[in-house]
């Protein structure tokens, strides 16, 4: 336990009258409002043995406790007043034997300007909105009262049915050890994630927005190549930015400062190092062929390889495909080539065979992400990778004055963040309504629950080690931090408001002494400020503050000299 | 839990400021939205196998959808004096998990909109679905 710790843990009993007014730590209660009728979905009497955990005997017993049990996973991490209702029901929907709907889920209602009670802080912008639930817990108040939350849908066919995908069912036990059948439990975390805050509600088709307003959630979209973040866009750049592939990164400090301990660092990437004009990374498809992506890979000047245009009219082959031997000289280059006219594995044949270290196929289509490049050739031992239509003219547009690049994976950008550390969004070209924005990209690793797949691997955790969903709520304003001293007001944050100036100043008297913030979210200027506000004459006060001062400095906070300066401008002052 | 010693007094605080102010209720003409589906609650398909009323699928709300006047897919919209805006989503706003079993013979899921629903189950799944030959 660090010294600091010993020593606020001591304050906070000498001041221990200052802090009963302090807001309460919690959870949150989520309560499943069962939509189904007798008989059926939560209610089905259909006997059933308890499995991983899950105590039910039945299949609608079963299905309710597991859908309680993910609820209460994010209770337990979310905390709110208010009571968070989530009408659910299973409902007969689309299975076949090789497809079926599993669920789904969103907010019921979403609010704007909303005012608050008592020291609840409301929203934290105007003119934007907000989840049912989100909007409820700053308000701290419930907005819509008797209404539900959350409106949640799930598929109730998935039950050992031959027909309905070859008898894979749900599986309702609660330990995540579900084989070949589909965890109930993770997809409704990942549902639930959406309607608790995690999607935003502009068209990625059309970039309108409710009433031309914006959500907490488009504040924190921030795209790349236009420097805007979502609320700032017009209804074109947000179309735009939605298909901006690799470069629509979420801002939010609190997931940014998550990704360290929940990413692993590595992403296999194209680096321009020259010129600058165009120097950075670019995304990249990997091959399934040829040398592997290493650091620190392979760097050279980037050529465009010509070879023959075997049709001559460039209908089916081109000058620049690779497709046959290369022409120009490319030995001890990254040769550059198009795609289509023939197999991946093909050009990468034919420029190593010209001597090229390694090869950039530039897609020949829109489409983003870079897909990865399928082929099997044990004689090519070069590395290549696969990269965007305009990435690849971007690159073309400079190879006159020369582009040197590097094929590597780069071991200093984590994988599923951008090079300054923030987490990449999903933002498939072509758009995909529903998936794209509102997910984590799916290059991110660990796997996240709310990438637009559910992963074999995922834990029922939500928050890090494993996973970046919590950070996110924090970012949207679950666990408001007014005072921004990276403690949630109505959390752990033991001294809402802080003075976080950097030294103590009393009474408009500066002692000089450094103001450090305590682990508890408290500030020595805070602490005095206790005292001011328990006291009930100077004396009181000047008393509180020497005890403060000898606490703090027998815990080697302050000198001697610091304990007599805070002492004497607490003399001088007219506190309280 | 806060619930209990919290929630009633402010829920009381705040009915009383909602009552001080006035309700108003209008309709919302939704912007154009990524997967439009039929209103929450409101619709139901008959099963063509098993002849029970279930949910319609995506596509099948869209056509229902199509066929309706406007009217039909407009919002609720309510305002109260105190200058808070509330919109009551329909399920054109939900988010949809599909799953398809892929010709590795796993499953493989996508969280996608209403609209995408029917296109992504009629996708076949590749076991590399991400890499392509040529």
């Amino acid at each position: 336990m660090s010294q600091r710790t010993n020593a606020i843990r001591f304050l906070t009993c000498v001041t221990l009258a200052s802090l009963l007014a302090l807001p309460l730590f919690g959870a949150a209660t989520i309560t499943i409002v069962n939509g189904n009728v007798a008989g059926v979905g939560f209610n089905d009497p259909t006997p059933k043995a308890p499995i991983g955990g899950n105590p039910g005997t039945t299949v609608g017993q079963q299905r309710l406790i597991a859908f309680q049990h993910a609820a209460n996973i994010w209770g337990s991490t979310l905390d709110s007043n208010v009571e968070i209702l989530v009408f659910a029901r299973f409902v007969s929907q689309t299975c076949t034997a090789t497809s079926a709907v599993l669920g789904s889920a969103g907010t019921t209602f979403i609010f704007r300007d909303f005012g608050s009670v008592g020291l609840f802080p409301g929203i934290e912008f105007p003119n934007t909105w907000y989840h049912s639930s989100l909007a409820d817990k700053r308000a701290g108040a419930d907005l819509n009262p008797g209404g539900n939350d959350i409106n949640a849908n799930f598929n109730s066919n998935l039950n050992g049915n031959p027909a309905c995908l070859g008898g894979r069912g749900w599986y309702l036990g609660l330990d995540a050890n579900h084989g070949t059948d589909i965890d109930l439990i993770a997809v409704v975390l990942h549902e639930l994630g959406h309607g608790l805050g995690f999607s935003q509600f502009a068209s990625v088709t059309s970039g309108a927005q409710p009433q031309n307003f914006t959500d907490v959630y488009g504040r924190r979209l921030l795209d790349l190549s236009t420097s805007l973040t979502w609320d700032q866009m017009t209804n074109a750049q947000r179309v735009a930015s939605a298909i901006n592939s690799r470069r629509v990164v979420w801002t939010g400090g609190q997931v940014t400062a998550a990704i360290p301990s929940v990413l692993s660092l590595g992403t296999p990437l194209l680096r321009v190092n020259s010129p600058g004009s165009i120097a950075g990374n670019y995304a990249v498809g990997t091959a399934a062929f040829g040398a592997p992506l290493s650091s620190p890979g392979v760097t050279g000047n980037v050529v465009q390889a010509f070879d023959v245009d075997e049709d001559g009219a460039a209908a089916v082959f081109t000058s620049t495909d690779g497709c046959s031997a290369i022409t120009n000289a490319v030995a001890g280059k990254i040769a550059l080539v198009d795609r289509g006219g023939c197999g991946f594995v093909v050009k990468a044949k034919s420029v190593q065979d010209a001597g090229a270290i390694g090869l950039v196929v530039a897609d020949n289509a829109v489409g983003a992400p870079p897909a990865g490049m399928a082929g099997v050739d044990p004689t090519v031992v070069i590395p290549s990778v696969r990269i965007t239509l305009p990435d690849g003219n971007t690159i073309k547009a400079q190879l006159g004055g020369g582009v040197n690049a590097t094929l590597s994976v780069d071991t200093s950008v984590f994988a599923g963040a951008d090079s300054a550390g923030r987490a990449l969004v999903n933002a498939p070209n072509p758009v995909q309504p529903g998936s794209s924005i509102s997910h984590w990209d799916p290059i991110a690793f660990r796997n996240q629950l709310m990438e637009p797949s559910i992963n074999a691997d995922l834990t029922h955790s939500v928050q890090p080690p494993e996973d970046l969903t919590l950070p996110l709520f924090r970012d949207i304003g679950w666990f408001p931090d007014a005072d921004g001293d990276g403690l949630a007001d109505d959390g752990l944050d033991a001294c809402v408001g802080s003075d976080l100036g950097p030294t103590v100043i009393i009474d408009g008297c500066d002692t000089g002494v450094a103001n450090p913030l305590f682990d508890t979210g408290c500030t020595i200027s805070d602490l005095i400020q206790n005292c001011a506000d328990g006291a009930s004459n100077h004396g009181n006060f000047v008393s509180c503050v020497a005890d403060l001062t000898n606490a703090l400095k027998k815990q080697g906070v302050i000198s001697g000299a610091q304990k007599g300066a805070i002492q004497s401008c607490a003399a001088g002052s007219s506190l309280p | 839990m806060l619930k209990s010693a919290w929630r009633v007094p402010f829920l009381w605080m705040f009915l009383m400021c909602v009552a001080a102010g006035s309700l108003s209720a209008q309709v919302y003409h939704a912007p154009e939205t990524d997967a439009d589906a039929g209103k929450a609650g409101m619709v139901v398909a008959i099963d063509a196998v098993t002849g029970e009323l279930r949910q319609p699928t995506a596509k099948e709300a869209a056509a229902l959808r199509a066929a309706a006047p406007p009217a039909a897919r407009e919002l609720k919209i309510t305002r109260t004096s105190s200058g808070m805006v509330m919109i009551e989503l329909d399920e054109s706003f939900l988010d949809y998990y599909t799953v398809r079993i892929g010709d590795d013979g796993r499953l493989h899921t996508a969280c996608v909109g209403a609209d995408e629903v029917d296109t992504i189950l009629r996708l076949p799944v590749r076991a590399t679905p991400l890499m392509e030959e040529k």
